[in-house]
């Protein structure tokens, strides 16, 4: 797991692309309609007060996820 | 989120009478905030609240297209769902009612309503649809905002890539909703050869990625530049807007500030905004009340009219236009988008408590009425947090309680200034949250369900609200909630007149007839429950007519205090006036300021309201829920009124 990042320590403003999804069936099948596949570009744009939740650009949408399901999105 | 009960009920009913030979029904289908409800409003006239805020709708509703469109077709709007793979209440809700509807058993045909800025992603229901063996036409949304950015759907490769025909829809203006109805019609008349067997796909992993990819494929085919010389611009301009309203909103720190900044206006205003209207109304009710006494011959009834409905009327009505801009500012956040960003905000607080992000909207419309609030409770994924924000939400002050509040601190600010009582019913409300925070994590303890929690929510373009259209719906709700609370305002006008005036109803002095009417023999029986708190009999009267309705307290108390025009220049001061000379048994003033904090507080966690409890028990699944509540917060209320006021009577604070 170390040697992937996830979207959860994506430094803000920093795109990259979606390796893969893994945990929580659930969650991933929620992530991925909203728009998280893997090939997809993501980018952190903000974090509310006290670091959570994280504000993700997906395909041209902004999407609000609290770290434990950014943390489901490899990169 | 519906206004009230009634209103999602007005259309349900619309349908069974007609006489839709097959009893099929054509459902609109399509991921949250996609523009499904507005679409249903124009197809059937209805006017149900539409709501920039990706889960508003959760319960299906149906109706029948206006008759300018022809033979009427029944139509269903559901609550948004982003697949067939439900993961939330609201979502099941519409795949039941897709699937498996209890009357119309499986919809004959489908609108797919797809966010054409959001094309992409949300034609993965579409395909679950179609690959379900529905029949589905699409309707693409939102087209409107495309063309500012130079851009448009080329609707024939799109429906050429599908297989079915493609509509583009203008929810602001209406467009293109005549040619769906003929779209839809066709396909109807088409179906009746081949009977196709529908039921829910289940797409693994593999398969759902590549659909998504290859969609993804078709969204950026099927959006072609405008004027064919120009590149379409990369972006879209609504989407560029919205992105630097975030970076404020937002901000960690300055989207906080504006946060608590909101929602201290909302409150705040209530009052300061009010004021001169409320003065007009308590005028224009006061010369009603004259022109009444002096219609009518002098005798019982002149008196019932005028003692007993106008006060009982007059009291409650001049808080009417605070309740009116409550709604209004409710309204105005909600058309705007600001919601999604406030249940992000505050998801983190939230949750430290056991509650999430998904709370705020139910916790907000608790403000208005705990019912819609409670049913719209239905967005929030986890069962854990799903209960526990049912079980705070008649915590939230609710416009009933709203005329309470504002007669006691009118009678402790009368003669200040509008600002201070606006000030304290922003404190009021903001303490219900604290009050609330308590209540989740007390209630939190002591739930055995666990449940998985997540908090994924799409944050929608910001929209500038419609002043006509938020407006209107302010309307609509203030003359629901009239309608609502008027019967129990009449009653127990009636009620309590006859308790206070009999039987000797010819004796001179009113203060006699009072004590000596059949609500004061009652009343003695009772007060030794309501003395603790600081009250007497008459509070305790009150108190009890508050189960109808919690604004019949208002009502009810201009009875029991004989207000009348008589010395003074309105109705409102004449209340207050006798509420500043009554006595409480022990010759002390009944009205003080220990008392008074006691009432608000009573009236701040006591659940008084009978539909709370059903629809609570309704949507918990267990009725021993709804009672535990009712009985919870109706002991805490009183206990804790009974604490505050001695307590600060022992600290000298009458
Ligand atoms: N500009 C524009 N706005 C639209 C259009 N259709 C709907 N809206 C707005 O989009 C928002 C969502 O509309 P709704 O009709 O409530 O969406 P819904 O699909 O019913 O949403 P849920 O019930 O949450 O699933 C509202 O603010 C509408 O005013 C459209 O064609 N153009
Ligand atoms: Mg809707």
């Amino acid at each position: 797991m170390s040697t992937t990042t996830t979207l959860a320590d994506l430094p803000p403003e920093t795109t990259k692309t979606i390796a893969n999804l893994a945990g929580d069936p659930v969650l991933v099948a929620r992530l991925r309609e909203l728009g998280f596949i893997v090939g997809a570009d993501v980018k952190v744009v903000g974090r509310a007060p006290f670091g959570e939740p994280v504000l993700v650009e997906i395909r041209g949408s902004t999407v609000a996820l609290r770290k434990a399901e950014a943390r489901c999105v490899h990169l | 989120m519906r206004t009230s009960l009634s209103e999602s009920s007005a259309a349900q009913k619309a349908v069974p009478a007609a006489k839709t030979e097959t009893n099929s029904v054509v459902a609109l289908v399509g991921s949250p905030n996609s523009g499904k409800t507005t679409l249903f409003n124009w197809l059937t006239g209805a006017r149900f609240k539409t709501v920039n805020y990706p889960g508003s709708t959760v319960d299906y509703s149906v109706g029948r297209t206006q008759a300018r469109y022809g033979e009427a077709i029944a139509v269903m709007d559901t609550p948004g769902t982003y697949s067939l793979d439900p993961k939330s209440p609201d979502e099941e809700v519409t795949f039941k009612a897709i699937f498996d509807h209890k009357e119309f058993g499986t919809a004959r045909l489908v609108v797919s309503v797809v966010d054409a800025t959001l094309l992409g992603r949300q034609l993965y229901i579409t395909r679950q649809l179609l690959e379900s063996g529905f029949r589905v036409v699409l309707a693409v949304t939102m087209s409107d905002l495309l063309s500012e950015s130079g851009r448009k759907i080329d609707r024939e490769s799109l429906s050429r890539y599908l297989g079915i025909p493609v509509v583009l829809i203008d929810g602001r203006l209406g467009g293109g909703i005549n040619e769906l109805v003929e779209v839809i019609r066709a396909e109807l008349s088409r179906s009746s050869d081949d009977v196709r067997e529908v039921r829910p796909v289940r797409w693994d992993d593999a398969k759902v990625e590549s659909e998504l990819k290859k969609l993804d494929l078709i969204a950026s085919q099927v959006l072609v530049s405008d004027t064919p010389s120009v590149a379409p611009k990369t972006f879209l301009l609504v989407r560029e807007r919205t992105k630097k309203w975030d970076r404020i909103l937002l901000h960690p720190v300055a989207g906080l500030v504006i946060f608590f900044a909101v929602m201290s206006a909302l409150f705040g205003s209530i009052f300061w905004l009010a004021a001169p209207v409320m003065d007009w109304v308590d005028q224009a009710l006061s010369w009603l009340a004259e022109a009444v006494v002096n219609a009518v011959p002098e005798g019982l009834l002149a008196q019932f009219l005028s003692d007993g409905v106008i006060a009982s009327v007059a009291a409650v009505a001049v808080f009417i236009p605070q309740i009116f801009i409550l709604f209004v500012g409710i309204n105005l956040l909600e058309d705007s988008g600001y919601l999604a960003r406030a249940a992000t905000l505050i998801d983190r607080p939230l949750s430290l408590v056991g509650l999430g992000g998904r709370s705020f909207v139910p916790i907000l419309s608790g403000y208005a009425c705990a019912v819609p609030a409670m049913l719209s409770a239905r967005s929030i994924n986890s069962r854990r947090e799903r209960w526990l924000t049912l079980f705070i939400l008649p915590l939230m002050s609710c416009s009933a309680r709203l005329p309470v509040y504002a007669l006691l601190l009118t009678f402790v600010f009368f003669d200040g200034a509008s600002w201070a009582a606006g000030f304290t019913l922003a404190a009021i409300y903001l303490g219900t949250i604290v009050l609330g925070a308590i209540a989740a994590s007390l209630a939190g303890r002591f739930l055995q369900l666990e449940d998985r929690s997540f908090f994924m929510l799409e944050l929608p373009v910001y929209r500038m609200p419609r002043l006509k259209v938020v407006l209107r719906q302010a309307l609509t709700r203030t003359m629901n909630y009239v309608k609502r609370a008027g019967p129990a305002i009449f009653t127990f006008a009636l009620i309590v007149w006859v308790a206070t005036t009999f039987p000797n109803y010819d004796l001179e002095d009113k203060t006699e007839r009072l004590d000596s009417s059949y609500a004061a023999q009652v009343g003695k029986y009772i007060e030794p429950v309501f003395e603790p708190m600081g009250g007497d009999w008459r509070t305790g009267v009150g108190l009890i007519s508050a189960f109808a309705a919690r604004e019949v307290f208002v009502s009810s108390l201009a009875v029991l205090m004989q207000v009348t025009d008589e010395d003074e220049d309105s109705l409102q001061a004449s209340l207050i006036e006798k509420m500043r000379d009554a006595k409480a048994p022990n010759g002390m003033p009944l009205f003080t300021t220990a008392s008074v904090v006691g009432l608000i507080l009573y009236f701040m966690i006591a659940l008084q309201c009978l539909s709370t409890v059903t629809v609570a028990a309704k949507e918990a699944g267990s009725w021993r829920f709804a009672i535990v509540q009712l009985v919870v917060f109706n002991i805490v209320a009183y206990a804790l009124a009974v604490g505050v006021v001695q307590g600060l009577r022992a600290l000298g604070i009458a």
